[in-house]
């Protein structure tokens, strides 16, 4: 079996040679390298053959490229093959002494191949790299069997004018039991449970709860094991779960003998059912999934907070999906007018769910790093044009002894191409270097970040953009070449002038360059200019010297009675003891805790204001609920504008308050004080005891939502975070804070701690990606042009000796030569600059949705780009003017 | 004396592959791998297959080796290969180039810079 696949290589790798030496030897090559390979393995052993084999391999690869170089009649094998059409027999012969030639002639100027390929390499190079990202991230299928199918079904509210919610459970119960367009559905909610095993230490994990129909729907099943059985997803149903590859693997070592064992989730026992294969991600990061066995008796109608994934029956088109699920939300509305006024369907594809929000941003990148690449092409079409002229006598000789125009064009587009080839080959070394870098700046959270990386496809593009970089920077330079009168070259003496016309592309082709720089920079200054926007905002807290560590308590040892809520005893125990324990750490100054960080979104409920329009169960507005313990502004640095802040008396069983952010008293209480009024949520009224300052816990780039706060005395969570403001470095506060919690309770696992510094910095990731990518790009394509400019301007210079030494013999003086030299640089950039601006400004829809604080058409970025690439191309002129200047009269007229 | 043979003078000096392979088909006719393993046997440097092919196809190519033809070949394993032996001109440069050696090997010790018991 294994032989039949050497042979098979063997075979491939034969393809190498020419088809006449192929079809003689290619049997023998197989059988010969076979045999090898058997003889080894049975006298040398296995490593050795394996070795050996590699060798043979790469030999035959190596030997069939050397082979067809081999010059065209001196081979044994076309004597005894059957001949091919002889003319596709010389096409290929000339080819080979095209390829030949053009080896010869490049290797004999390596400085000039060198700047070619190095900079079809740095455009071939960038290019790779940012569609290998495009490709592993937009372009290739999710890694679902027939993922189009696949879409994600949320709910709006055209109240709050939201599109994106979770459906509620009854909700999605009624989807399942009226829907016609899907094939099946499923739903999820996601929980960060403590996994304990009695093997390990406890660790926080993310874990999802399922319906059993997830899998099946992804088109996806355990490779060990079972997935989730209909009965195992009903409340009271068996206590099973599924584990993920990876956490099988780091927290199980491979063992298959895992199904069967048991594992603690939250302190719950589940028995390990299945193990899912190692590609498999549906959320990311989950490592353990569990049935959902959702109960209707203790969940509403107006909690959504489920996902919901569905596969399009055959033939189903998406807008049919819309449809179907339309009605049945206006069905639902109808129904449940108290839960579900104003609620609808938004069904996308679960493509758009996934990387829908960081494609506008890569496709953009995709552009400029193909600009880039033009540039480039541009470059080496005027280094090629300067030689161009430099070889006019040999062509000429050349065409004189019969080389008709066709082969004279086409020796010089292999050239071209052989230099392309060679700057690809190095370009995708870079390009491989380049996914390395790119990898390691990439934000976190950019979707399908593993599946990056240098794939068939991608090398499948590398070929392609060098082969039209070949042809595109070669075909200009070699119909200029043959547009040459023989007579013309001759008599000129091979003085290298470029003509009229050629001066004329050449000067297009720098004005060109220039004008796709300044976009290009003009974008990466937009970028940087909103990056600093950024970091100007003012997030609303004081993120220094700031951290958060999160944990949550089980509800076997802390239980959460709804029925006797806000009472809590065994959480509100440990509220205290941690906050003690934290406050009494000599570096912490301040320590809270709230439900969510001041980075957190968190999420919105429904209020009503006492004397408003509407009651709760009438309204529609929804808010944002942020529970908190007393001291938690203090601690935050979020300063209070009115009122008091929440104190030690607001307990559970005193009257129920509640502080506002500005945004929410600026809402509902635009013409007077909002102190002492009061509010509803959760089934009582509420004093508003204070107003503080908003925090941006959307993102730094959103204005802060309307929130209520509330002291966590009255609204009590099991699942919270800690906060402290240290007065040293918060590193080693985190870990005494850990082993202070380790003390409370031991079996309690504290995940995500990070300082505030850190967590605004990871926020800003996306942008900054971004940023950094437009700015190397910009500054290739600036080094690029700056070269192109200089490379016509110094040719001018020296193709104009000529004239700089009549104007030095009529008296001109060298400021003024240089000045002319400057000026033409200068008129060029200025032209350049001209059409820039007018492409920057039509293209400017496209960066818009990327920045913050800043317009598309930011007078101030043009304007200073458009300075700095003046400043560029003086400098890029500079040598060239220095030398005209330096023209000696004597020997520049000798020439005539 | 048959270095001065002008008939093979033109194709000397041999590679290094192709002279091991003229040697390895001087006593007997071989098929490819048979070559390979007498070179490999006899010198203890394998030739991989595509030097040796390529090698094979040059000197089929110059007359130096021939292919026998299907009545004289020795039966065959597989019926894939084919069998190659020295022709008289093959043989003729085969000697030509041992001769060129061996003086080359002669000057080298007159000039001492190979002790007459190392070679």
């Amino acid at each position: 079996m294994l032989t039949s696949r050497i042979t098979r290589i063997a075979r491939l790798l034969s393809r190498f040679y020419p088809g006449p030496f192929r079809d003689r030897y290619e049997d023998e090559l197989s059988a010969t390298i076979t045999d090898t390979y058997i003889d080894d393995l049975n006298t040398r052993g296995s490593v050795t053959a394996h070795v050996e084999l590699v060798i043979q391999l790469a030999n035959l690869t190596v030997g069939g490229v050397l082979e067809r170089f081999r010059p065209a009649n001196a081979h044994a094998s076309r004597v005894h093959s059957t001949t091919p059409p002889a003319r596709r027999k010389s096409l290929i012969m000339n080819l080979a002494q095209d390829i030949r030639f053009a080896l010869r002639t490049l290797v004999k100027q390596p400085g000039f191949s060198l700047v070619v390929i190095l900079t079809v390499a740095l455009g071939v190079g960038a290019n790779t790299a940012m569609f290998s990202i495009v490709n592993g991230v937009i372009l290739r299928a999710l890694p679902y069997p027939n993922a189009h199918e696949l879409v994600v079904v949320s709910q709006s509210d055209r109240f709050n004018n939201t599109q994106r919610e979770g459906s509620s459970g009854p909700d999605y119960f009624d989807y399942l039991a009226t829907q016609r367009a899907f094939e099946s559905m499923a739903a999820w909610t996601g929980f960060n449970p403590t996994l304990s095993d009695g093997v390990k230490d406890p660790d926080r994990l993310t874990a999802a709860q399922v319906t059993h129909s997830l899998f099946p729907t992804l088109g996806w099943s355990p490779s060990i094991g079972r997935g989730f059985l209909e009965e195992e997803d009903h409340p009271g149903g068996a206590m099973v779960a599924v584990l993920s590859h990876g956490l099988w693997e780091s927290r199980f070592g491979g063992d298959e003998g895992v199904i069967g064992r048991t594992i603690e989730l939250n302190e719950v026992t589940y028995e390990v059912v299945g193990v899912m294969p190692p590609g498999f991600q549906f959320l990311p990061n989950v490592g353990v999934w569990v049935p959902l066995q959702y109960d209707e008796t203790t969940t509403s109608r107006g909690q959504h907070n489920l996902g919901v994934i569905a596969r399009l029956s055959d033939g189903v088109a998406l807008e049919a999906g819309r449809a179907d699920m339309t009605r049945i939300m206006a069905d639902l509305e109808r129904a449940y007018p108290n839960d579900n006024i104003g609620r609808g369907a938004t069904v996308d594809p679960l493509e758009f769910t996934i990387t829908g929000g960081v494609q506008p941003a890569l496709w953009l990148l995709m552009g400029a790093v193909t600009l880039v690449l033009l540039i480039a092409c541009a470059n080496v079409a005027n280094l090629l044009f300067t030689r161009g002229s430099a070889r006019k006598r040999e062509i000429a000789v050349r065409a004189a002894i019969g080389a008709g125009t066709g082969r004279i064009v086409r020796q010089l587009l292999v050239e071209s191409l052989t230099l392309a080839i060679a700057g690809g080959i190095v370009g995708v070394a870079m390009g491989y270097a380049g996914i390395r870098i790119l990898l390691a700046i990439a934000p976190a959270n950019l979707p399908r970040l593993n599946e990056i990386a240098i794939s068939p496809s991608v090398l499948l593009f590398a070929f392609i953009a060098t082969a039209v970089t070949g042809i595109a920077f070669g075909i200009l330079p070699a119909l200029q070449a043959t547009k040459t009168k023989l007579t013309d070259a001759l008599a000129e003496g091979g003085r290298t002038s470029g003509g009229v016309r050629t001066g004329r592309i050449r000067t297009t082709l720098a004005v060109a360059q220039i004008a796709i720089a300044f976009v290009l920079v003009v974008g990466s200054g937009l970028l940087l200019r909103s990056m600093w926007q950024l970091t100007q905002v003012d997030p609303g807290f004081r993120h220094e010297n700031l951290v958060r560590l999160t944990v949550g308590l089980p509800a076997t040892r802390y239980p959460s009675d709804f029925t006797a809520w806000p009472d809590a005893p065994e959480v509100k125990a440990f509220y205290a003891d941690v906050l003690e324990r934290a406050t009494r750490l000599p570096s912490v100054s301040h320590a809270a805790l709230a439900l969510n960080a001041p980075t957190n979104p968190g999420w919105t409920t429904r209020i009503a204001i006492e004397g408003g329009a509407m009651t709760v169960e009438e309204g529609v507005e929804e808010e944002r609920i942020r529970p908190v313990s007393a001291g938690y502004f203090k601690t935050v640095g979020t300063s209070l504008l009115e009122g008091r802040d929440f104190g030690p008396l607001d307990r559970g069983d005193a009257p129920p308050v509640v502080v506002i952010n500005n945004a929410l008293a600026r809402k509902y209480f635009p013409a007077e004080s909002p102190l002492n009024k009061r509010l509803q949520f959760w089934g009582l009224m509420r004093t508003i005891i204070g107003v503080v300052d908003d925090v941006r816990f959307m993102g730094l780039s959103q204005l802060s939502r309307p929130a209520v706060y509330a002291p966590m005395q009255q609204l009590p969570f099991s699942g919270f975070d800690i906060i402290l403001r240290t007065t040293t470095d918060p590193g080693p506060v985190i870990t005494t804070m850990r082993s202070e919690i380790g003390q409370i309770d031991p079996a309690l696992a504290v995940f995500d701690a990070a300082s505030f510094e850190s967590l605004l910095a990871t926020s800003l990731a996306p942008q900054r990606f971004n940023m950094v990518m437009m700015g190397l790009f910009g500054a290739l394509a600036l080094t690029l042009a700056a070269v192109g400019i200089y490379g016509v301007i110094s040719y001018g210079v020296s193709t104009r000796q000529h004239e700089f030494g009549v104007r030095v013999s009529l008296g001109a003086g060298r400021a003024e030569l240089q000045r002319l030299v400057l000026g033409h640089g200068l008129k060029l950039a200025l032209i350049g600059i001209i059409v820039g601006l007018s492409m920057a400004v039509a293209t400017s829809r496209l960066i818009a949705g990327l920045l913050f604080n800043v317009g598309p058409i930011d007078p101030l970025t043009l304007g200073g780009v458009g300075i700095f690439l003046g400043v560029v191309a003086i400098i890029a002129c500079l040598v060239p003017a220095w030398r005209a200047s330096r023209v000696d009269p004597i020997i520049a007229l000798r020439q005539d | 004396m048959p270095y001065d043979d002008p008939d093979t003078r033109m194709h000397l000096p041999l590679t290094p592959v192709v002279f091991e392979i003229l040697i390895a088909l001087a006593d007997q006719p071989r098929h490819g791998y048979g070559v390979m393993q007498e070179v490999e046997a006899r010198t203890g440097t394998r030739l991989r297959a595509g030097t040796l092919y390529r090698a094979i196809d040059r000197l089929l190519t110059e007359g130096h080796i021939e292919e026998v033809t299907a009545t004289t070949q020795p039966a065959n394993r597989d019926g894939r290969r084919r069998t190659y032996r020295l022709t008289k001109l093959g043989r003729r440069v085969a000697v030509s180039e041992a001769q060129r050696l061996a003086a080359a090997l002669h000057a080298a010790r007159v000039k001492k810079l190979l002790q007459p018991e190392q070679a």
